[in-house]
C-alpha cells in the first residue's frame, strides 16, 4: 500500500520547491497447516503461521530552477535533502502437534508453542544535488552528487559522497549528418560512484536462544563476528556507448562499454569453524565487472498494406574478476551446500564453484599420464575413477553471455510476438542429478546395465595406470551402480554446463474495433493468447531447467529438487476505458 | 498573507528536512539490535553446552552412523557408506562446526564470565566441561586447534595442536576446575542439567573424566597416564551409580535424540559382533540391549561392513536396538560418564599394579554397576539373573582382557567412549566386514573441508606431521600405539 502528500510551491517563474512525504508498506500473514498423519515425524498435525510487516517512509524536500542562459545553453539545477526509515518486524508461530485433528489454532497445541520474532530498523539521511547544462538541445552534461548518512555504519564511517558526471553528444544533429542511410548518431560517456550501507545490527551481536529445557532457558553466542569497523561499500563505473540510426530508423544500434569495480564489498566472510564462528562481517573484498550491451531494433519489412516485422535483439556479456580480497584471504566461501563451495576466489570470476573432482591428467607435471593426455580421467587399475584429494575450482555460475531475440508480425488487428531467450556457458551443479546418480533413478544410470544390471558394465574412459587408453586400448569395466555411487565424494562430477535457450513466450493479440467498444464507452481494448516457457533446450544437461537457480541472493549456480519454472497459457482481455 | 503562509510553510518543511538530515546525532543507536540480550548471566549458557554437545555426541548421526558401528555395537541396514569406510565430507563439517561454534564456545564464554566476574564455580564447571567435550573432538580428529581456538575476536585461522598438548591442556584443566569448585559460593540456578549445583558431584565427575582420560595415555605415555589416575583416584571419583552424569531428557522439545531418528528412520540395528557375543555368555542384557526379530523372534544381529543383506535375509530378520533407546526413548537418559565404566577403569589400574586393590571384585563390581544402572527405568536384569551371570564361568576373572570385554560391552550407547576404546584396547577383537573399502576398520574422522577451505595452512601441517600426509580414515591417533 502506497501512500503521500507532498506541496509544491512555485516561487518565482524558474525556481520550483517541492515537499513530499510518502510512506509504502506491506503486511502479509502466511498460514501452513499439516493435517494429522501427514508425512511428519509422528503424524500429530501442526501449523506455522507468519506475519510480515515493512514499511519505507521517504520524506523529501528539493528545489529545483531551469534557466536559460544566454542564448544557446539551458541550465537546471536540483538540490535536496532525503530522509529514509526501512522498518521490517515478523512474528512467527510454530505448533508441532494438534491435540484434536483439524482445528489449527494455538490453543489446540499439543506441545508448547514456539513463537519467534525479529525487527529491524534503518535510516539513511542524504543531501544531494544536480546540475544539468545542455546546448543547442545536442550536447548535455550532467553532474551530480550526494551524500549519505546511514544509521547501520560506525560512527565516524557512516557519512560518505558520491559523485557523477554524465555526457552525451547528438553529433548527427551537431554536425548536420542525417541522412536515409544514417540518420541518427549520439555518444555517451559517463562516470559515476555509489556508496552503499551495511544490512542493520551488523556491527554488534546479540545472543541468540533456543527452547527453553523445561523451564530453564536457553541461550547461545551466536556465529557471526560482528565489525564494529565496517565502511560503506563503493562502486565505481564508467560507460561509454553509442547510439545510431540509419535507414530512417528502421535499424538502430545501442552498444555501450562498461567497467565496474565494487569495493569494501560487505560480506559475511566464512571462517575457521575453530575460531569458535562460522563467519565474520567484512568489508572483504573488490570485485570488477566489465562488459559489452549491445541491442538492436530493426524493422525488416514494412509493407504498404500495414503489415509490420520489428525485431529486437538483445546480447550482453559480462566478465568479473575478484581482484582483491581482505587481508592475505585466497577465497572467500559465498556458499557451501553438499561441500561444493560457490567462492570469491583471488585472480577468478567471482562465483567460481570449489570442490572435488574426480582425479584428472593434468599439468605442470602430468603425473600418471603425458602430456597429451591432458583433462582426460586417471583411473586405478580396476577402471575406477579416483577422487581427486586436492580441491580445485571445477565451474563457475557465470554465463560466457546472454541474449534473446524477439520477433513482433502485426497485420491489422492482428499482432504476433515470439520471444526466444538463452544463456551460453555457465555452469551448474546439479544436486538433484548428483543424489538421483547416486541413487540409480536417474535414466543416465542405466549406461552400463542396458542388458542387466551387471552387464555390460560401465566404461570410464580414462588412462589407466599402466598408461592404456581404457575405451580404446582396453576394456574394463565395473559395474554401473559402482561407478554411480561413487560420484558420491566427487561434486565436479555432476557440474554441468547451464547453456540454454527458451521459446520464453508467444503472444498472439487481436485488437478489438474502436467502433464497437466505442458503444460501451471504451477506447480501446485487446484480447491475447499468450504462453509463457513453452519450450526448453538444454543440450549438455539434463534432468533440469537450468535456470532455476538456489537462491536469489549472490549464491547461483546450485540447483537441488527446483521446480522448474512453470510453463503458462493464458487469454488475456484488456480494455481502455 | 496568503503567499507569505506558503512561504512560511516551505520554509518550515527546508527547515525541519535539513535538520534531520544535517544532524546525524543519534542515528547510530537505531542500530542497536533489538532482538536479543548483549549479555546473559552464565546459568543460561551452561545448560546450552551441556545439551549441544551431548546432542551431538548422542545424536544419530554421530552415534549411529559413526562411533556405534566402527566398535560393532550396531550396524547400519540401510545407507550403508559410513559402515564400508565411506564417510560423507559435509557431514564432518557439520560435527567439527557443531562443536567449535556450539557448545565449545558457549562454555568458552562461560568460563570467560566466570573469570571476569570471579563466579569461581562458572570458571571451574566450564573448564571441567570443555575438557568433555575436546576430548570428544580430539578423539574423533586427532590433532586439532586448542590453545588458539574459540578466539575468532583475535584469529580466524587457529594452528593445529598437537594432541599430546591438548591431553596435558585437558588434564590440566580437569584439575585446576575441580580444585576451584566451591559449594557455598553461586552457582547455576536452574542451568546445570547435570548435578543441579551439586558441586561435590562435579568434583566426582570432574576426578572420574580425569581417570578416563589418563588411561587414555596407557600406551603412549604409560608414566604420565598413571600419575594422573592415581591423582584422580585418591582425589575420588564416583562411588555410586547415584554419582553418574546422565543427561536426563524431560521429553517434548528435548528428547533423547536416538528416540527422535527412531520416529522417522529405521536405518539402523544391532551388530552381530554385540549380539554373538552376548549369546556366548548368556547376557541377560541381550534382553535389554537388542529386540527380537521381527519374523521369527530370534535374536539375530547382522554382520558389519557389508553392502547388502545376507542372501535370503531380509530387514525383518535382523534385531533392532532395544526399545529403551527406541520406542520408548522420549525420555531416556544419555549416559556422559557412569560408575560402571569408573570401576573398569580402576580395575585396569589395579591389574596394571597403579593402586592398590583386587581388579578381579572391581571388575565384578563394575559389570553388577553396570547391569543396576538401568534399574530406575525398570528395565535391564533381575538381581538374581545378575548373580547367576556373575557366577557363570564365561564370566569368570582372566586379566586384562576380561575387563576390556566387559568393558566394551557396558559403553553399548556410549558411542564415542565405546570407538576410543576398541581403538585403544584392540578387544573384543573386530572382523573387518566384506565390503569395507579401507585397509582397516575407521580409527580416525577426515579433517572436514571447510578447514582445507579456510585454514588450510594449519590444516596441512597438521596433516603432515601426524603420518602420511595423508587426511584418511586409517592413520592412528597419537595415543592409538595400534
Amino acid at each position: 500500500m502506497i501512500g503521500h502528500v507532498a506541496v509544491n510551491y512555485q516561487i518565482n517563474d524558474w525556481i520550483t520547491a517541492n515537499a513530499r512525504v510518502g510512506r509504502d508498506w506491506s503486511r502479509d500473514h502466511r498460514k501452513r497447516n499439516t493435517e494429522w498423519y501427514s508425512l511428519d515425524d509422528a503424524g500429530d498435525g501442526g501449523f506455522g503461521e507468519n506475519t510480515i510487516y515493512r514499511s519505507e517512509t521517504n520524506a523529501d524536500l528539493t528545489v529545483s530552477a531551469t534557466r536559460q542562459l544566454l542564448s544557446d545553453f539551458t541550465l537546471d539545477v536540483v538540490g535536496g535533502g532525503n530522509l529514509r526509515r526501512n522498518f521490517y518486524e515478523t512474528a512467527n508461530v510454530g505448533v508441532s502437534k494438534l491435540t484434536v485433528p483439524g482445528v489449527f489454532s494455538i490453543d489446540n497445541a499439543g506441545t508448547p508453542a514456539s513463537p519467534t520474532d525479529y525487527l529491524s530498523e534503518r535510516e539513511v539521511r542524504s543531501l544531494y544535488g544536480s546540475m544539468s547544462l545542455n546546448y543547442r538541445g545536442y550536447m548535455n552534461v550532467d553532474v551530480t552528487g550526494r551524500n549519505d548518512w546511514s544509521s547501520t555504519l560506525p560512527e565516524g564511517n557512516n557519512s560518505y559522497f558520491y559523485p557523477s558526471v554524465s555526457s552525451a553528444f547528438v553529433f548527427s544533429d551537431a554536425f548536420d549528418l542525417s541522412s536515409y542511410l544514417f540518420s541518427s548518431g549520439k555518444i555517451r560517456a559517463s562516470w559515476t560512484r555509489v556508496g552503499n550501507d551495511a544490512g542493520p545490527y551488523q556491527l554488534a551481536s546479540v545472543y541468540g536462544s533456543s527452547q527453553p529445557w523445561g523451564s530453564t532457558a536457553m541461550f547461545n553466542v551466536p556465529n557471526e563476528l560482528p565489525n564494529i569497523k565496517l565502511k560503506p561499500e563503493e562502486t565505481t563505473a564508467w560507460e561509454v556507448g553509442t547510439d545510431l540510426g540509419f535507414f530512417n530508423e528502421r535499424l538502430g544500434f545501442v552498444l555501450t562499454r562498461y567497467d565496474r569495480t565494487t569495493k569494501n564489498q560487505i560480506l559475511g566472510v566464512q571462517v575457521s569453524r575453530a575460531s569458535g564462528f562460522s563467519t565474520q562481517r567484512l568489508n572483504a573484498g573488490e570485485v570488477r565487472n566489465w562488459g559489452w550491451e549491445v541491442l538492436m531494433k530493426a524493422m525488416p519489412v514494412r509493407l504498404d498494406n500495414g503489415f509490420r516485422w520489428n525485431m529486437t535483439v538483445n546480447w550482453s556479456k559480462n566478465n568479473s574478476e575478484v581482484t582483491e580480497l581482505y587481508g592475505d584471504l585466497e577465497t572467500l566461501v559465498l556458499q557451501s551446500y553438499w561441500s561444493l563451495n560457490i567462492e570469491a576466489r583471488q585472480g577468478e570470476p567471482y562465483g567460481a564453484m570449489f570442490a572435488n573432482d574426480a582425479l584428472k591428467c593434468r599439468g605442470p607435471d602430468f603425473e600418471g599420464c603425458t602430456k597429451d593426455q591432458k583433462g582426460m580421467y586417471l583411473l586405478d587399475e580396476d577402471g575406477w575413477l579416483q577422487r581427486d584429494p586436492v580441491r580445485r575450482v571445477v565451474g563457475n555460475y557465470n554465463p560466457d553471455w546472454i541474449g534473446g531475440i524477439q520477433n513482433r508480425f502485426s497485420y491489422g488487428p492482428f499482432d504476433l510476438s515470439v520471444l526466444v531467450d538463452g544463456q551460453k556457458g555457465g555452469d551448474i551443479f546439479s544436486v538433484t542429478n548428483w543424489f538421483g546418480e547416486y541413487a540409480g533413478v536417474l535414466k543416465s544410470t542405466l549406461k552400463g546395465r542396458e542388458n542387466d544390471w551387471d552387464d555390460p558394465g560401465y566404461l570410464n574412459k580414462g588412462v589407466l595406470p599402466d598408461g592404456r587408453i581404457n575405451g580404446v586400448d582396453a576394456d574394463v569395466r565395473i559395474l554401473s551402480q559402482d561407478r554411480f555411487e561413487g560420484n558420491w565424494g566427487m561434486q565436479g562430477l555432476t557440474v554441468d554446463d547451464a547453456t540454454y535457450m527458451k521459446l520464453r513466450e508467444v503472444r498472439l493479440g487481436y485488437e478489438l474495433p474502436a467502433s464497437w467498444l466505442a458503444r460501451f464507452g471504451f477506447y480501446g481494448g485487446n484480447v491475447a493468447l499468450i504462453g509463457r516457457n513453452l519450450l526448453l533446450w538444454a543440450p549438455n544437461i539434463e534432468n533440469i531447467d537450468p535456470e532455476t537457480a538456489f537462491d536469489a541472493s549472490n549464491v547461483q549456480g546450485i540447483e537441488f529438487g527446483q521446480f522448474p519454472s512453470a510453463r503458462s497459457i493464458g487469454l488475456t482481455f484488456t480494455i481502455t476505458p | 498573507m496568503k503567499n507569505k503562509s506558503r512561504v512560511a510553510f516551505s520554509a518550515l518543511l527546508v527547515g525541519l528536512v535539513f535538520a534531520a538530515v544535517a544532524c546525524s546525532d543519534g542515528l547510530t543507536d537505531l542500530n542497536e539490535n533489538p532482538n536479543g540480550p548483549t549479555a546473559v548471566p552464565v546459568e543460561f549458557l551452561l545448560p546450552t553446552a551441556i545439551q549441544g554437545a551431548v546432542g551431538n555426541a548422542w545424536g544419530s548421526g554421530q552415534s549411529l552412523s559413526h562411533t556405534s558401528i566402527w566398535p560393532q555395537h550396531t550396524v547400519q541396514i540401510q545407507y550403508p557408506d559410513e559402515e564400508r569406510g565411506i564417510v560423507r565430507p559435509s557431514t564432518m563439517d557439520g560435527y567439527w562446526s557443531g562443536y567449535y561454534t556450539g557448545s565449545l564456545k558457549d562454555i568458552q564464554t562461560v568460563i570467560d564470565i566466570g573469570v571476569e566476574t570471579e563466579h569461581v564455580n562458572a570458571e571451574g564447571v566450564g573448564r571441567i566441561w570443555k575438557s568433555f567435550v575436546f576430548h570428544i573432538l580430539t578423539d574423533y580428529f586427532g590433532d586439532v586447534p586448542y590453545s588458539d581456538a574459540l578466539n575468532g575476536e583475535e584469529n580466524t585461522l587457529p594452528v593445529y595442536d598437537a594432541q599430546a598438548d591438548i591431553y596435558d591442556g585437558m588434564l590440566a584443566d580437569l584439575t585446576a576446575g575441580v580444585g576451584m569448585l566451591n559449594a557455598s559460593a553461586q552457582a547455576f540456578g536452574g542451568g546445570d542439567l547435570l548435578y543441579a549445583n551439586d558441586m561435590a558431584a562435579w568434583r566426582k565427575f570432574g576426578n572420574s573424566l580425569r581417570m578416563r582420560l589418563a588411561m587414555r595415555l596407557s600406551e603412549v605415555d604409560p608414566a604420565t597416564a598413571q600419575a594422573q589416575f592415581t591423582a584422580a583416584y585418591n582425589a575420588g571419583g564416583f562411588t555410586s551409580n547415584d554419582d553418574n552424569a546422565l543427561l536426563d531428557y524431560p521429553g517434548g522439545t528435548y528428547r533423547f535424540p536416538l528416540y527422535a531418528n527412531y520416529l522417522g528412520r529405521d536405518d539402523h540395528a544391532m551388530s552381530s559382533t554385540m549380539v554373538d557375543t552376548l549369546k556366548s555368555m548368556s547376557d541377560p542384557r541381550l534382553f535389554l540391549f537388542a529386540e527380537p526379530a521381527a519374523t521369527d523372534g530370534e535374536y539375530r544381529g547382522h554382520g558389519n561392513g557389508r553392502q547388502s543383506l545376507p542372501a535370503g535375509q531380509s530387514l525383518g530378520d535382523i534385531s533392532r536396538i532395544g526399545n529403551f533407546w527406541r520406542a520408548d526413548g522420549e525420555t531416556t537418559p544419555a549416559t556422559v560418564l557412569t560408575y560402571a565404566e569408573v570401576l573398569f577403569l580402576q580395575a585396569e589400574a589395579a591389574e596394571r599394579g597403579w593402586i592398590s586393590a583386587d581388579p578381579a571384585t572391581l571388575y565384578m563390581d563394575a559389570i553388577e554397576a553396570h547391569m543396576n544402572q538401568y534399574d530406575p527405568y525398570g528395565v535391564g536384569p533381575t538381581d538374581t539373573e545378575i548373580a547367576d551371570y556373575l557366577a557363570s564361568p564365561a564370566v569368570a576373572y582372566a586379566g586384562m582382557n576380561s575387563i576390556y570385554l566387559q568393558k566394551w560391552i557396558s559403553l553399548f550407547m556410549t558411542g564415542p567412549e565405546a570407538w576410543s576404546h576398541i581403538r585403544r584396547t584392540g578387544v573384543p577383537h573386530l572382523e573387518m566386514g566384506p565390503d569395507l573399502q579401507l585397509s582397516r576398520i575407521p580409527v580416525r574422522m577426515p579433517y572436514p573441508d571447510t578447514e582445507q577451505a579456510l585454514n588450510s595452512v594449519n590444516l596441512n601441517a597438521a596433516v603432515a606431521r601426524q603420518g602420511g600426509g595423508i587426511n584418511d580414515l586409517v592413520t592412528p591417533l597419537w595415543w592409538d600405539a595400534g
